[in-house]
């Protein structure tokens, strides 16, 4: 009896590691077009999943140019069935969205080909911190279509999350990309409306300082000299109350609707949020 | 969807049963985007404040006064839910009639006659309950999806009616009637060229019973939402309501209501400062064009607010 029970447990073990992974293997191959000179580091953020970065490496096989890396995609419809978008990102510049054309390589494997054009769009780094630490999460739009080009562009949303309360989001691209923050509240259930961080009507790209974000942001800012011993020299920071603030006249502007509500949710989600301060490399 | 369906259903039972009416100056604007909250969320605000000149539903009341109301709102993936309880003070709270003893009576102040605009019922605590469906629109490329709201709305009130002998002050009749309102409104948004445009359509029918004289009125009516202007600490915005209403003598186009509207979040209290200035413009066929300069002064500020569950939230933006 105790054999039979043992041979059912190690049929069931059998038949559970036999079960294949949800998720399916892509292999990532990236081209690049347009670039001076071959960059020191590619990373490729796919499906909009800014928080996981993925390196790529310069294929050295010969039949196959170009910057690979393998991808699981554990998406509830898989690619090529669901569309998959990526954009690439280099030391000091970044590139717009594509949709992956799907292929096999020589071994049979699924391969997602991005043809990428090398922009020179100037970009910058935005350094987010919360005092005290709380989660946050971030999201990047940028436009698609803004002029016809050549490999054709998709606009692409890209997200992620800072579960220690500080990221330092690099390569935004000024002022093409809108850029905005929600904060998360301590149950998990909730979220603020977003905090729109960079002026989606700047010119200059290269603005310093504080007239690089949200006009809104700036007015409701704590006047750096004196007005925080915590915010440092070089920091754009918002109190609370200020954050409460700008999201309301945020909304506002965005929608011309006033909304009670609104501010009700974003008290509830902000409660522990002492101070937000930014900064711009 | 199914859910949805049966949830519309029922609202629309419930309203139909029960009443509806255009939104009173002191109502704020209460969306919620469903993507702020994954679990259900609760609200309970007051609103309490002061005005002259005011309207009820484009019928002008006898005095200026205070005002509350008191709402409950709890939002549910895409519905939202609403209980609202109102009073408007400094007006009568029932129609007071004195009857001749002439052949046949006649009761006074006898009411304006058909092709005049209505006078707005006796100001008892009006109930209110509200269905609303939110869905999402494309935006621009570099925004959020655009989050509208569509909702039903039934409202009631009891308009109860004493009339007394003018000689000797004997109450003669009581009646105990009502009104009902049900009606729809919904966000509208397009683009035109660069710039979003943002408003509201609305449709409503009220109707009146047991009272002496029973009076209704079907109105429609587009309010244009015009951008905000932040200017200092306020939020400053300006609407335009065109429309039509029914039942006073003068067909097609017969309101005409600019508003404007200067908002103030006190963050340390909560609480929101409103200052309204509302001129509605009606036509009736017997007084042609008439003006009411409606200005409210009111606040708002939530009394409790509930986030039910630990689930984490969409991933999706609102803004």
């Amino acid at each position: 009896m105790m054999d039979a029970i043992q041979i059912l447990f190690i049929l069931v073990a059998a038949a559970a590691t036999a079960t294949p992974p949800s998720g399916r293997k892509v292999v990532v191959r990236v081209d690049l077009t347009g670039c001076a000179g071959t960059p020191a580091s590619v990373d490729v953020v796919l499906d909009g999943d800014e928080g996981t970065r993925r390196p790529l490496t310069l294929s050295k096989d010969p039949k196959e140019s170009g910057w690979v890396a393998e991808w699981i995609d554990e998406r509830k419809r898989k690619f090529p069935g669901a569309r998959l978008s990526a954009s690439v990102r280099f030391n000091d510049g970044r590139t717009y969205c594509q949709f992956a054309q799907p292929e096999k390589n020589d071994n049979d494997a699924l391969v997602a080909r991005f043809l990428f054009y090398c922009d020179d769009a100037p970009v910058l780094n935005v350094t987010i911190g919360t005092i005290p630490p709380r989660i946050f999460s971030y999201e990047r739009r940028l436009p698609g279509k803004a002029r016809p080009v050549v490999p054709p562009r998709c606009a692409c949303v890209e997200k992620g999350n800072a579960v220690s309360g500080t990221a330092v989001v690099r390569q935004v691209m000024f002022p093409q990309e809108n850029f905005s923050l929600q904060f998360l509240n301590d149950a998990e259930n909730a979220r603020s409306s977003d905090l729109l961080v960079l002026d989606p009507a700047g010119e200059n790209a290269a603005a310093e300082g504080r007239e690089i974000f949200d006009d809104l942001i700036r007015k409701n800012a704590v006047v750096v000299a004196g007005g925080d011993p915590r915010c440092k020299v070089g920091e754009v920071c918002l109190r609370r109350g200020g954050i409460i603030v700008a999201l309301g006249q945020q909304r506002a502007r965005a929608r011309p609707k006033l909304l009670p509500q609104a501010y009700s949710v974003d008290e509830e989600n902000l409660q522990n949020l002492s101070l937000l301060t930014l900064a711009v490399k | 969807m199914r859910l949805y369906i049966a949830a519309a259903a029922l609202a629309i039972l419930v309203a139909t049963s029960a009443a509806a009416q255009q939104r009173p100056v002191f109502d704020p604007d209460d969306d919620v985007d469903p993507r702020q909250h994954d679990a259900p969320l609760l609200i309970s605000r007051i609103v309490a404040g002061g005005g002259t000149n005011l309207m009820d539903d484009y019928r002008p009341l006898r005095n200026g006064g205070g005002f509350f109301e008191l709402t409950n709102s709890l939002y549910w993936k895409q519905i939202q839910l609403d209980y609202k309880r109102s009073k408007i003070f400094g007006n009568d709270d029932k129609v007071e009639l004195q009857r001749c003893g002439c052949q046949p009576p006649i009761d006074f102040p006898t009411p304006p006659s058909a092709g005049s605009t209505p006078l707005a019922p006796p100001q008892s605590p009006k109930d209110t309950l509200q269905f609303a469906f939110y869905y999402s629109v494309p935006g621009r490329a570099t925004e959020p999806r655009v989050m509208l709201r569509a909702r039903l709305t039934g409202s009631r009130q009891s308009m109860d009616s004493v009339v007394r002998s003018f000689v000797t002050q004997e109450v003669v009749e009581r009646r105990s009637g009502r009104e009902q309102s049900f009606g729809l409104n919904a966000d509208t948004y397009f683009r035109a060229g660069r710039h979003n445009v943002w408003g509201e359509l609305f449709f409503a029918r009220t109707a009146q019973s047991g009272t002496r004289a029973d009076r209704s009125q079907t109105e429609v009516a587009y309010m244009s939402r015009f951008p905000a202007v932040v200017a200092g600490p306020l939020i400053l915005r300006a609407m335009l309501t065109v429309g039509a209403v029914s039942n006073r003598g003068a067909a097609g186009l017969n309101i005409v209501n600019p508003a404007f509207e200067a908002f103030w979040h006190l963050t340390a209290s909560r609480v929101n400062l409103h200052l309204v200035w509302s001129p509605q413009s009606t036509r009736s066929g017997n007084g042609g064009w008439e003006t009411h300069q409606q200005i409210a002064l009111f606040v708002d500020r939530a009394l409790y607010v509930h986030l039910f569950g630990r689930s984490t939230p969409s991933s999706d933006t609102a803004r």
